[in-house]
């Protein structure tokens, strides 16, 4: 048996640790609470798109043989999702640093807790993936492109009216901005150009910024536009049980009720920069008949009587979560004597009803995108 | 079918709507191309025949040598070298989508010929083509 030293020991009487933080932060889902969740075997992913008219019928002459109709066109869109992959090592002179037994007889604790370990940079790992979904559901509500470093961007030819720069009195931090007729103007172009019925309520998020100008107008200060809802009034919105946005209080003009919320989440860049999701002085609307969908598409991947799954089990049991979308592998380096474990996932936000929302920069900061 | 594609995406639009709907009777004649170009005889293109050969032309509304008046209806696409003829099979009957007609220049159903438009001409001077129009429920996707 190995002696401790004595400056070990004496720590024994000398010092506790008390507490732990681990900052380990869930990335938030109020954007991907947008969309549905789905999971196929295929590499790419196909829409067919029809898009309906209004059209309306004209009386005939009786004893006419009466118009004719036909529904013969359509559009189908194929996506390439892009791929992500994360992955942790463990290599045999990190193992060797954790026992105090010599050679290979570690006890099943020793085990868990390098199980464990293993696990939560495996689940940190995940995490940056769920963010980068929802990153792609952001892009797709503020430009409609989603964009792909190893790649080309997805491009969901959003109809230009449905993303607008506002501009003089239109601004809302401006005097002269009347941003009820606002609403009123854009519940408009949803009903014209994106089919949405009317009396439906319309999720309306922006940011902070945008949100300090809207409290901050004289007509909602007012406020006789303005009522809170209750928690049992979202019973059917699943945003209201995601993480990362605020409920503030709903709007009601025009032909819809608008829920207003708050986003301001941000994520770090690649160089480590904290960069909001959502981009200041944007706001966005989306009613509940917006359709999206998070697919998750097949990941390139060995068959399994090729694979080995050295220490899968152990690893992936200490996840404690359902990862659908996700496919988690392992393996051994011999030669390196590492231990890899990763997560790769190939999703795509893929935006349904391209129309059945509108985006606008509503305040002169920050850049114009898109 | 219009396609559009990149490393990630790709776009693709039909169009099921059909030329005829039926009941229609064919003859068959032959076509000399004499344009000095290959020509593409698309399926839809309006026919005449011309007086003094009997040949069968593309109709032209600015000709006199009797391809000006509709015959019949092209019912399936081909492709001709100059000098060259093939045997084409023309509707004469039959109710025909005239959304899908295929004209020749700047021709098209207000353009009129001795002092009648075509859309009057098709149904009278053919054996019995039926004009009809349909109305589209439905449009593309945005590209």
């Amino acid at each position: 048996m190995a002696n401790i030293p004595a400056a070990q020991a004496r720590k024994v009487f000398t010092t506790v640790l008390a507490n732990t933080f681990q900052d380990f932060i869930d990335p938030p889902s109020f954007l991907t609470s947008f969309a549905n969740k789905k999971t196929y075997t295929t590499k790419t992913v196909q829409l067919l798109a029809r898009r309906g008219t209004e059209k309306i019928a004209v009386d005939v002459i009786r004893g006419s043989k009466g118009n004719l109709n036909q529904i013969t066109r359509f559009s189908l869109k194929e996506y390439l999702p892009p791929y992500y992959k994360e992955k942790v090592a463990v290599n045999g002179m990190q193992i060797y640093d954790i026992p105090f037994e010599s050679g290979d007889s570690y006890s099943s604790a020793q085990i868990d807790a390098w199980a464990m370990a293993t696990a939560t940079e495996l689940s940190e790992s995940k995490k940056k993936i769920d963010r980068a979904i929802e990153l792609q559901m952001a892009q797709m509500f503020l430009t409609g492109v989603v964009e792909i470093t190893n790649g080309d961007n997805i491009d969901y030819n959003r109809n230009t009216s449905m993303i607008e720069v506002l501009e003089g009195d239109d601004l809302w931090d401006s005097s002269g901005v009347d941003i009820i007729k606002f609403f009123e103007d854009k519940g408009s172009l949803l009903r014209s150009i994106g089919k949405v019925a009317g009396g439906q309520n319309v999720n309306c998020f922006m940011d902070l910024t945008a949100w300090q100008a809207f409290r901050a107008n004289t007509d909602i200060k007012d406020g006789d536009n303005l009522y809170t809802k209750s928690a049992l009034e979202f019973k059917d919105n699943p945003v209201f049980s995601a993480s990362g946005a605020s409920y503030k209080a709903t709007l009601k003009v025009g032909i819809y009720n608008y829920d207003i919320w708050v986003y301001d989440e941000v994520y770090d860049n690649s160089s480590g920069v904290s960069t909001k999701y959502w981009d200041a002085g944007y706001i966005c609307m989306v009613p509940q008949s917006f359709r999206a969908e998070i697919s998750f598409c097949q990941v390139p991947e060995l068959p399994s009587w090729i694979r080995q799954n050295p220490r899968s089990s152990r690893v992936f049991r200490s996840l404690g979560q359902k990862m659908i979308g996700y496919r988690l592998f392992d393996y051994v380096d011999q030669e390196d004597e590492v231990y890899h474990a990763g997560v790769k996932c190939a999703p795509l936000a893929q935006m349904i009803s391209v129309d059945r929302c509108y985006t606008a920069k509503v305040l002169d900061t920050g850049v114009v995108v898109g | 079918m219009a396609q559009t594609s990149d490393q990630n995406q790709a776009l693709t639009t039909y169009d099921y709507s059909q030329l005829f709907r039926g009941n229609y009777k064919v003859i068959t004649g032959t076509y000399t191309n004499s344009s000095g170009d290959e020509v593409t005889l698309s399926e839809g293109m309006l026919f005449g025949r011309v007086h003094a050969t009997g040949l069968l032309a593309i109709l032209a509304s600015g000709s006199s040598d009797g391809s000006q008046i509709p015959l019949g209806i092209n019912l399936t696409s081909a492709t001709v070298a100059n000098g060259a003829s093939a045997t084409i099979t023309l509707a004469v009957t039959g109710i025909v989508n005239q959304d899908k007609l295929v004209f020749d220049g700047t021709d098209d159903l207000e353009t009129v010929v001795d002092s009648r438009q075509l859309r009057d001409r098709i149904p009278a001077d053919t054996a019995g083509i039926e004009l009809e129009s349909f109305t589209e429920l439905v449009n593309y996707e945005n590209s």
